[in-house]
């Protein structure tokens, strides 16, 4: 049995310091413009009775996640702990998996796509990836999804005292994400999709019309190829016969 | 094969030209294109190479009917024409398309410049030209701004285009070398015995040409 592995992020918690963005960025050796991580803030209510609402624009580790499956040279794949990874050395910078992402997270950019991978080594080894822990606020946690739904539960009751429509997001959204958030208010607040979803003519295009194709194009083949030795004798007969 | 007889012409220089520039485009495309969609070929198309390679050549494919058109306005005019008009031989020879399939043409209909089948090859590949050219520069200049479903639309059309064009060229190559007929597409010229078996009607109208003006004009001794 493979065990669902995630992200929690209390955005109630978050302070903004960027210092996961900026361990990120040192951890994949990334140029100082390019992030794997952004940030989306959000400002209700009116002076002085004002919240903010922060959220970070990264992977979200969906477990039916489109991008894995559009990916074209096989980067991008899915790990035994169900964490999306990208391997940009096989990237072909085609960018279909900006264009899939319901939450636009992958950037196309220097051909190839930028998005969290997920500290694949530190993970593997049983560590926690960079932005975990750096984080000085205490707003992420990585380990166990079912564990980390448990404790994101706990939060949320005690959150709601002071903001009632908070909330866990993530749970059902694109078979469950990897990446809890616990939210003080509804999704659309942080400009997160309520409904995220990939467009069924994905599976149609994989699944079907390119096995279509290449088999159709395989018959072709198949029937000159067979014919192509009795066809050439017919005609150099017919030639001959003047 | 033919010996000893008379040559004409069935291909104008201009002709050759995007004849041979088309066909060297479009297999570069497709290896390029295939390599950003099939796993295995990834390599090839890591860091970006082969989507340049697919642009250039892009490029090359879709300005060939310009240049047709400033070679020889006449001859793209007679293809496209020709290409979407059927008459009744025509229709009887693509009935009977199973035979010449086999190698055998005695008993097919007469046919003009271009036979039935190859007309059905040229309205396809206009066709699906404009498809893959329409698309691709969709996505060339829409990718990352295209909603999920204009994203798929694109690369399926692309898709479907691509694969009627390659199963196209499977069964053109298959006929080129069934009846030996590469040889007219390099020189321009064919076989005066090879033109009454195939193309029995253009030679006719070409035999006409010459007792209006006396001489055959567009024939040379092999
Ligand atoms: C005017 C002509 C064409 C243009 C502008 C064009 C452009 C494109 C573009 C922009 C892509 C997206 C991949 C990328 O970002 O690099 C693409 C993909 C592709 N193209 Fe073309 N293309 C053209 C013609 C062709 C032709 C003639 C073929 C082959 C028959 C072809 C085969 C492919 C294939 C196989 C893909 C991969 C798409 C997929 O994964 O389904 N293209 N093309
Ligand atoms: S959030 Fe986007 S990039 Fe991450 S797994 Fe889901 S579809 Fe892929
Ligand atoms: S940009 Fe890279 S990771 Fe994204 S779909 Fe294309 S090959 Fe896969
Ligand atoms: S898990 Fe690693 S790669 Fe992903 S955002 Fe955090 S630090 Fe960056």
């Amino acid at each position: 049995m493979t065990k669902q592995f995630g992200f929690l992020m209390d955005t109630s918690l978050c302070v903004e310091c960027q210092a996961c963005r900026v361990a990120c960025q040192m951890q994949n050796q990334l140029p100082h413009n390019r992030t794997l991580i952004r940030f989306r803030f959000q400002e209700t209510g009116s002076y002085p009775a004002v919240t903010n609402h922060i959220t970070r624009i990264t992977c979200m580790h969906c477990q039916l996640a489109p991008c894995v499956k559009i990916c074209p040279t096989g980067a991008l794949v899915k790990g035994e702990n169900t964490l999306t990874y990208l391997a940009p050395e096989r990237c072909s910078g085609c960018g279909y998996c900006a264009q899939i992402c319901p939450f636009k997270v992958p950037q196309a950019l220097d051909n190839r796509s930028y998005k969290c991978m997920a500290c694949r080594e530190l993970v593997e080894e049983g560590k926690e990836p960079v932005c975990v822990s750096t984080c000085i606020a205490n707003a992420l946690k990585f380990g166990e999804r079912a564990e980390l739904l448990k404790s994101a539960e706990k939060r949320v009751a005690a959150l709601q005292k002071t903001f009632p429509n908070a909330q866990i997001y993530g749970r059902e959204q694109m078979g469950g994400l990897g990446m809890l958030l616990i939210l003080r208010d509804d999704p659309a607040v942080y400009g997160l999709p309520v409904a995220p979803r990939a467009a069924g003519e994905l599976a149609f295009w994989k699944d079907s019309l390119q096995p279509t194709g290449f088999k159709l194009v395989g018959a072709a083949l198949l029937a000159t190829g067979a014919s192509y030795a009795i066809a050439s004798r017919n005609h150099r007969r017919e030639l001959s016969e003047e | 094969m033919y010996k000893g007889e008379r040559m004409v012409l069935r291909f104008s220089r201009g002709q050759r030209v995007a004849h041979w520039a088309l066909a060297v485009s479009f297999f570069v495309l497709l290896f390029s294109g295939l390599t950003l969609m099939i796993p295995s070929l990834a390599p090839l198309a890591k860091g970006g190479v082969a989507r340049m390679i697919h642009r250039v050549f892009a490029v090359v494919f879709m300005l060939v009917p310009v240049y047709y058109a400033l070679a020889d306005r006449k001859g793209l005019q007679a293809l496209i024409t020709e290409s979407f008009r059927y008459d009744r031989d025509d229709l009887l020879w693509l009935l009977r398309m199973p035979r010449y399939f086999f190698g055998r043409v005695k008993g097919m209909p007469p046919q003009g410049r271009l036979n039935a089948g190859e007309k059905i090859h040229h309205a396809l590949i206009i066709l699906t030209f404009i498809t893959i050219s329409l698309t691709g520069l969709v996505l060339w200049f829409g990718k990352g701004n295209l909603s999920q479903n204009e994203f798929l639309g694109m690369v399926m059309l692309h898709d479907i285009a691509m694969y009627i064009m390659v199963i196209l060229t499977i069964g053109h190559l298959y006929f080129t070398f069934v009846y030996g007929a590469l040889q007219g597409m390099v020189t321009g010229y064919v076989n005066e015995k090879y033109a009454a078996l195939e193309h029995a009607k253009w030679l006719a109208s070409i035999k006409a040409e010459k007792t209006a003006d006396g001489k055959l004009p567009q024939s040379k001794s092999a």
